[in-house]
């Protein structure tokens, strides 16, 4: 059902200006292989060397495109990366900025991505249309767990048991004690 | 229209169920109600019991489903929000419900990405 009320809903809602060019480089993705290249701000070989060059460590890649997670209308490809301190995960995010704009050089004006979480340093998000990059802290990523979201086989699991498990301990009645020192009343 | 005194359901699992807005981050002039992709201060009034967050902790929230009709994708059934820190970290690990893909525009990447489904 969610489908059917996806297009129809994106057929009667008109994107304002500024988000054109994103909603049709994100649909038109999966679709057309032939993709102007200047759309892309970044490629995923160029990721993932970046990753390598300032060694972030546990770099795993979830292709989220058409039909995956989000029915394709987030972004192609989800790139985790994990740093070693609060330090080196903004450094990590620096280094990606940096190869993005060393990319534009040339060009008249430059783009760049959204960044997310700079200034705290446990989770930065650059977001570059079809490639989304996350860089987490170690803890921030056993806590997060990014990985079973987007793995199909583990999110089911995730996402039926803890709910039970929640209504098990939420249903269960307990009898307040009574603390009081008064003696009873006789009836 | 979210003002303060409005009661929101929480849509992610950190622990929190009922919620009342007490300020509109932001709210002055001419914008006086919050929306989708607003940061509000909450009072937790009701919470699951065993978990960090407990009633009448005050938090941050965004907004992420709006009953009324203001231009964006979808209008929800009811009025909920994620909960936030001052940084912009979710607190909970995962957010549950469609989330209107509007949010990523307003610098939401991390809730939308934590969500099943974006529309």
């Amino acid at each position: 059902m969610l489908p059917a009320v996806r297009s129809c809903a994106l057929g009667r809602w008109r994107p304002p200006h500024h988000l054109l060019p994103r909603l049709l480089s994100s649909s038109s993705a999966g679709a057309s292989p032939a993709r102007p290249q200047a759309a892309a701000l970044l490629e995923l070989p160029e990721v993932e060397k970046v990753l390598r060059d300032v060694r972030a460590g546990d770099v795993r890649v979830f292709p989220v495109g058409e039909g995956g997670l989000h029915g394709g209308a987030c972004a192609d490809y989800m790139v985790v990366a994990t740093g070693r301190s609060d330090w080196h995960v903004r450094n990590i995010a620096q280094a990606l900025l940096y190869k993005i704009k060393q990319k534009q050089k040339g060009s008249d004006r430059i783009l760049m991505p959204s960044v997310e979480g700079q200034q705290a340093g446990k989770w930065v998000v650059i977001d570059s249309g079809s490639i989304i990059i996350h860089a987490l802290e170690e803890r921030a990523r056993e806590y997060y767990d990014l990985e079973s979201i987007w793995s199909k086989e583990v999110s089911p699991n995730t996402s039926v048991q803890n709910p039970l498990q929640e209504l098990e301990t939420s249903l269960v009645k307990t009898r307040r004690r009574n603390l009081s020192q008064k003696p009873m009343k006789s009836l | 229209m979210i003002q303060p005194q409005t009661l929101l359901n929480v849509a992610d699992n950190s622990g929190a169920r009922k919620l009342m807005c007490i300020r509109v981050i932001g709210a002055a002039g001419n914008q006086r109600y919050a929306r989708i992709g607003d940061v509000i201060v909450a009072v937790i009034k009701d919470a699951v019991p065993q978990m960090p967050l407990e009633r009448s902790e005050v938090i941050r929230a965004v907004i992420v489903q709006f009953k009324c009709e203001d231009g964006i994708i979808i209008r929800y059934d009811d009025n909920a929000a994620v909960i936030i820190d001052q940084k912009g970290n979710p607190k909970g690990t995962r957010v549950f419900g469609a989330i209107a893909e509007e949010l990523r525009e307003l610098n939401f990447t991390k809730i939308v990405s934590l969500a099943p489904e974006v529309l």
